[in-house]
């Protein structure tokens, strides 16, 4: 489980979170929806430390991930996916070998590591890609690489930022069915995004980060039943 | 010391505690051997192998040049064949090295700094952390190795062109044989020049790969961020290169 | 692409790696092949000898100066590398001198015995020599500046001999010869002139050396004519040797001194330096000096005739030698 507590961060005299307070549990997909530049993805690279927050902790499985060594960040890191908003592929490298850099640093044989590749590959669809350079895929097809890049590692957790922007509506529905399936396969799912349709689609849970705060935790039916005015706006998205 | 603290140190201090905390940083990551040991021979190629033949190029016009010139100084107050001297001198000592590092600053430092500033950007470098890789280990340790490999290799080469271009031009283009030129060449040579040109190439491997890093990793995101870091390690580079070779002027001569 | 990287990168370090060791070897003149010996000298001081100095057998270079270290009793105690195929006198020496006008400095092997003519050299080799031990015996050579500073002391001193002779002379009957012991005087001034030119312009050099030995053609037969009456005085004609000996001296000096001139064109070579001159100087002027003190007896005595027959002789095989090897002593050109 993990579990967000008081998170503050600042930018300079911009500050983005003000004390968010979250828990994921665990076998179900969270999604965190907000207005964009709300602090989503700030949140997100709190929990793996890619960011260091003002105030606040993170405690994922029982232990503070702010406290954590060098080699207990790595440790961690490999139980957490992390799946990027332009997932992030590096370019000089083909399909397989981005999704191997991180089995390879687990120390896996190569066997294992071909199989693995196969395996997510297959969950994303994209089997037959290996030898392709991010440069040669599509949008949608480089997001599925960096699911497939997460799934390979068998994480506990993935964090998904935002999974379905940018991708046209077919791409974002074979996305949230991708979600769907690492879920069902077991994985946690803390999902950030704006794509309502994608969220009710995907979340379990659904919480809205506004102006620094969570503003409203709770099922999908809770919040599509809320009464609060500033989440029906945002999941109505009136003007 | 773990990576938020230091970022909380950075945030705080001046520049050149930033350039000892990255160096720090980077020293460390040289025990994660596994990371950066597949990764080092590929840099090498890139950063020093590929750099050969502007170096080359470099090394054939100065010795042309040094030629040229110093016969110019010596007419009639000094022996021509101190010509080869002159050249050997220079070329060994100061501008092999010097001349070789602000090429490949400009190379290297820039080719370094674009692309780990648009790793940076593109967030590739986060992805890396989140695949449980230390960047220092993964980017920083291969390219500061190799260049710190490579320069003196690539400024050994310039050396030997160099002397060689101005030997063949005091040859040609002046009233200078083979012999004199070589007289001129031994007269002051001491086992030292050599090295200490070799020596001093390292460090600016060093210096100039290290700077590239440290502004491609603190890219601002978008082109024109990039664009800026990759001036600046260019920049920085090139001044590290001339603070360098008068430290190691004072120190070792 | 790994196995091209691999390929590349050895490839490069191979290159230089062999341009830094051939050309360090090569610009150091190491040979591995090359069988060398090391041998020691002891000195008082070694002047201006540097590592990496060359060490000279009769003017070939045989090896280098590895190390200089100071030792015990104020001597300094020098390490050379020699090729073994170099066959050594028997008792060498070791003679540290400056090659050339550039301050370039070498340690030139010779020959313990015989001793070198020049006293202070004599001497400085005995006291070392005297230590014993495996080092050879060492001394060193002044350089150039000490050198004409010291053959100007010396010119003065042979005007200041002339000046006694003169008073030797000064009765009616050796008027004469008078005048011409005053001419030599002018000599003698001509030589510290000389002397002085040496640091300057070596051209003059050669001018110099040819009005000289006008002058001493002149002296010689102004000499001749006041001593032909003093050959009743002498038994057998020796004045009369001396004075032929002496013009046929300076013909040769004004010859050579053409030659010089000559040479000074081609000599464009710097190694040597004008110490063997001057070390000849020295001895010539040296036995002048000795001789002076039986000069005033010149009619009476024959101790003169032999000294200054002899001085003649050697002043004669000076420029004997000066024709014959005009590099060995004209390799001082500046610049």
């Amino acid at each position: 489980m993990i579990t967000i507590d008081g998170l503050t961060k600042a930018f300079g005299a911009k500050r983005v979170l003000e004390g968010v307070s979250l828990e994921v549990p665990d076998g179900r997909n969270t999604v965190v929806i907000g207005y964009s530049g709300v602090g989503k993805s700030v949140m997100l690279k709190c929990i793996v430390a890619l960011l260091e927050p003002d105030a606040g902790q993170v405690v994922v499985d029982g232990a503070v991930v702010q406290a954590m060594s060098r080699g207990e960040l790595a440790e961690l890191r490999g139980r957490i996916g992390y799946v990027f908003q332009f997932a992030a592929l590096f370019d000089s490298m083909t399909v397989a070998e981005n999704i191997a850099l991180g089995l390879v640093k687990r120390g896996l044989d190569r066997d294992t590591i071909a199989q693995r590749i196969e395996e997510s590959l297959a969950v994303v669809e994209l089997s037959g890609t290996e030898d392709k350079y991010p440069a040669e895929l599509s949008g949608g097809m480089r997001k599925r690489v960096g699911i497939a890049r997460a799934v390979a590692l068998k994480p506990h957790y993935i964090l998904y930022d935002e999974p379905t922007s940018g991708l046209d509506p077919v791409t974002s529905a074979v996305m949230d069915q991708l979600m769907v399936r690492t879920r069902d396969l077991g994985v946690t799912g803390l999902v950030v995004t704006h794509d309502m349709r994608s969220a009710f689609c995907v979340g379990d849970r659904i919480a809205m980060l506004h102006e620094g705060r969570i503003r409203q935790v709770g099922t999908k039916a809770e919040i599509q039943a809320t009464e609060d005015p500033v989440v029906r706006q945002f999941i109505e998205g009136r003007p | 010391m773990s990576p938020p603290v230091a970022s909380r140190i950075a945030a705080r201090d001046g520049f050149v505690a930033h350039i000892g905390r990255r160096s720090l940083e980077t020293a460390r990551a040289l025990a994660d051997v596994r990371t950066w040991s597949p990764l080092l021979m590929g840099q090498m190629r890139r950063l020093g192998v590929d750099s050969v033949p502007i170096a080359l190029f470099i090394a054939v016009f100065t010795g042309i040049v040094l030629s040229l010139l110093s016969s110019y100084i010596f007419t009639g107050a000094v022996p021509l064949y101190f010509v080869g001297a002159l050249v050997g001198k220079t070329v060994m000592m100061e501008l092999g090295p010097v001349l070789t590092g602000m090429a490949l600053a400009g190379r290297v430092g820039a080719s370094i700094a674009a692309e780990l500033g648009t790793m940076k950007v593109t967030e590739q470098v986060d992805a890396l952390e989140t695949l449980a890789y230390d960047r220092n280990a993964y980017l920083v340790v291969p390219r500061v190795l190799a260049a710190t490999l490579m320069f003196p290799v690539v400024t050994a080469l310039a050396m030997g062109v160099g002397i060689t271009s101005g030997w063949i031009t005091a040859v040609n283009l002046l009233d200078l044989s083979t012999p004199e030129f070589f007289k001129g060449l031994k007269l002051f040579y001491q086992f030292k020049d050599i090295w200490f040109g070799l020596l001093k190439s390292a460090s600016f491997g060093a210096a100039v790969a290290l700077m590239g890093c440290l502004r491609g990793l603190d890219a601002k995101s978008g082109a024109q961020g990039v664009g800026q870091s990759t001036t600046r390690a260019v920049v920085l580079g090139c001044e590290a290169i001339l603070v360098l070779d008068a430290f190691w002027a004072l120190v070792l001569l | 692409m790994k196995r091209t990287n691999e390929f590349a990168v050895g490839l490069a370090v191979l290159l230089a790696l062999t341009v830094v060791v051939a050309g360090a070897l090569w610009l150091s003149e190491t040979d591995l092949n090359k069988q060398q010996v090391t041998a020691q000298a002891r000195f008082r001081t070694v002047g201006g000898l540097g590592v990496g100095a060359p060490v000279t057998l009769r003017g070939v270079k045989v090896g280098r100066v590895e190390a200089i270290r100071l030792v015990a009793n104020e001597w300094v105690e020098t390490e050379f590398s020699l090729d073994r195929v170099v066959e050594l006198p028997p008792k060498p020496a070791v003679i540290s001198a400056s090659a050339s006008l550039f301050g370039e400095w070498s340690a030139n092997i010779i020959s313990y015995d015989p001793p070198p003519t020049d006293p202070n050299l004599r001497e400085a080799l005995a006291e070392s020599d005297q230590v014993g031990g495996d080092a050879w015996p060492g001394a060193t050579l002044p350089d150039i500046g000490q050198l004409t500073a010291q053959a100007s002391r010396i010119a003065g001193d042979v005007g200041v001999v002339t000046q006694r002779i003169s008073q030797a002379f000064d009765s009616t009957a050796l008027k004469n010869m008078q005048q011409s012991v005053k001419d030599l005087a002018e000599i003698s001034g001509r030589l510290v002139e000389f002397a002085g030119a040496q640091t300057t312009r070596i051209d003059r050099v050669s001018r110099n050396v040819a009005t000289t030995s006008d002058a001493f053609a002149g002296v010689a037969q102004t000499f001749q004519g006041a001593v032909a009456r003093l050959d009743t005085a002498t038994s057998d004609n020796q004045l009369k040797d001396i004075l032929n000996n002496g013009r046929a001296s300076s013909a040769d000096l004004r010859q050579a001194a053409g030659d010089l001139r000559s040479v000074m064109t081609a000599a464009r070579e710097n190694q040597a330096s004008l110490i063997r001159v001057v070390q000849q100087a020295d001895s010539l002027m040296t036995k002048i000096q000795r001789g002076n003190g039986t000069l005033g007896m010149l009619a009476s005595d024959s101790t003169l005739y032999r000294e200054t027959t002899a001085t003649v002789i050697q002043f004669r095989e000076l420029l004997t030698d000066i024709k014959a090897n005009p590099k060995k002593y004209l390799k001082i050109s500046v610049f």
